[in-house]
């Protein structure tokens, strides 16, 4: 219960400040459309070949993409930019001597850009809807735990930023290039068989390979319930070896600006 | 609390060891030793102040104790509990302001500050709101608790910094430089803060370039010189506050 009240805390935090800037909020939606719209009209001009499938069929694939790879973004990014952005501001050394667990930091840190890529997600889906949207059959269980196992193996990624950025003070935008360049490898934006063979076995090791399919398999009209459970379990396992391993990695960090003393430099 | 911060804060390890000590404690920075090894001991529910000259090392005591900065040898010790290996059980009996105005959340209200100390120092919700509105009394900033940060004066946004020290109720306090920037009525009020805490029990642990006013509520003065850390309580005032 405590646990849950600092995170609670940090994202009420974090939510306050954003709200303090409410146009970016406008700016987000209006950038959420755009992007819709420049994929349906893609999806009229590229749709109908033999990989991609009905434009329809293809605008279906890439909405889910872009909602997972939003959250992506986010969950990767937040910990090393909070990080950082405590490091430069002064916060940090305050926060670093509070009696809270490190992973509490780092879910501080994560939770409230988390919580603002999910709602995201949900506004892509509701400006999607009349843009054709339409062949949804959500399936909620496997959705929902599709999406937490996700943020799971994110969040570690974005911890182990989080710690190089509290050990070096720099990488910050680290996060940025490890989510575009699983962006690319994972299937977000175009389906797997695009790519030649050796790539793909590449794009087979990415764990956001299999939550896309998990998440696409769990919302769209006409998948295959089977193949959940696998790509499910691969990515449960991921997050269940990379968490932890993460979490050490920022207890590490935190223990090595400690003896360093450059908690409060940057 | 916590579950890896050990025991309740106001339940040391025993009686003995309340209060802040020092073994043989040794830091260096780029070849510079700022603290040779010091020996330090101040009882629970006292007022030590540690005077210095700007750079003499006095902040860097304060952030071993407040285990953001690890010795290079010899050891500090928070009611029993060692800085570094006790990590944990230390930061849950600790309370620090340091002088950077920069550290609180300047979007957000003084109040909305506390709020999130309080949460990260395991206060529970059912009585951090009552914490928090207790310590704003104290230190007067009931009146400003709602702006924003941004909108404060460097007197209030100072007052702040303590009040978020002492809002989770830590048995020991560690305050650098607490008169800075405060107004003579602001210098008052911390002054008598200072002096409640300590009859409250609590073990403050002040470091101050001058001794001015905090002569009136230290119970020990310490004098850090090249390093060393005398203890100079017994000299006459005028010694030691230059």
């Amino acid at each position: 219960m405590m646990y849950f009240e600092v995170v609670r805390s940090f994202a009420r935090k974090d939510f306050q400040v954003a709200w303090s800037y409410r146009g970016t909020f406008i700016v987000g939606a209006i950038g959420t459309f755009y992007q819709l719209l420049i994929f349906r009209f893609v999806s009229k001009l590229i749709g109908g070949g033999r990989l991609i499938g009905t434009p329809d069929e293809y605008f279906q694939f890439v909405v889910v993409g872009i909602i997972l790879t939003g959250v992506l973004r986010a969950a990767t990014s937040s910990a090393a930019a909070n990080a950082r952005r405590d490091q430069v501001e002064g916060t940090l050394e305050v926060l670093a001597a509070q009696p809270m667990p490190v992973a509490m930091l780092g879910l501080g840190w994560s939770a409230w850009p988390v919580c603002e890529a999910l709602v995201d997600g949900a506004l892509t889906l509701v400006i999607a809807i009349p843009l054709g949207f339409t062949q949804v059959s959500p399936d909620w269980l496997p959705l929902l735990t599709t999406l937490v196992l996700s943020v799971m193996v994110f969040l570690a990624i974005g911890f182990a930023a989080a710690a190089v950025v509290l050990a070096t003070q720099q990488g910050a935008q680290m996060p940025a290039l490890i989510a575009a360049g699983l962006t690319l490898l994972s299937g977000a934006f175009f389906p797997l068989t695009v790519f030649p063979g050796w790539l793909r076995a590449i794009a087979e090791l990415s764990p956001l390979t299999y939550a896309l399919r998990a998440l696409r398999a769990s919302t769209l009209a006409g998948s295959a319930p089977t193949s959940i459970v696998q790509d499910l379990a691969i990515v449960a396992g991921s997050a269940a070896i990379l968490l932890p391993l993460s979490v050490l990695c920022l207890r590490l960090a935190l223990r090595r600006a400690r003896l360093t003393g450059r908690l409060a430099t940057f | 609390m916590f579950p890896r911060a050990r025991g309740a804060p106001n339940a040391p390890r025993n009686v003995s060891s309340r209060g802040l000590t020092t073994r043989s404690l040794t830091r260096s920075f780029r070849g510079r030793r700022v603290l040779d090894e010091v020996e330090f001991a101040c009882p629970a529910g006292r007022v030590a102040v540690v005077l210095g000259e700007n750079g003499a090392g006095k902040t860097t005591l304060l952030r071993i104790f407040a285990t953001v900065l690890y010795p290079d040898s010899g050891s500090a010790n928070v009611d029993g509990y060692d800085t570094v290996r006790d990590g944990a059980a230390v930061r849950a009996r600790i309370g620090i302001a340091l002088v950077n105005e920069r550290s609180l959340f300047w979007r957000l209200s003084g109040r909305d500050n506390l709020r999130l100390f309080a949460a990260t120092a395991g206060v529970r919700r059912r009585v951090r709101d009552s914490y928090i509105a207790a310590v704003m009394e104290e230190l007067e900033l009931g009146g400003i608790a709602d702006q924003r940060v941004a909108n404060l004066s460097a007197g209030q946004r100072q007052r702040l910094i303590l009040a978020r020290a002492a809002v989770a109720r830590p048995p020991v306090l560690l305050l650098d430089e607490p008169l800075r920037g405060l107004d003579q009525r602001g210098v008052d009020r911390v002054l008598q803060f200072i002096a409640g805490q300590a009859q409250r029990g609590t073990t403050v642990l002040v470091a101050a370039p001058l001794v001015q006013e905090l002569a009136e509520v230290a119970d020990e003065l310490w004098e850090l010189r090249d390093g060393r850390l005398v203890n100079v309580t017994a000299l006459p005032l005028q010694a030691v506050a230059r």
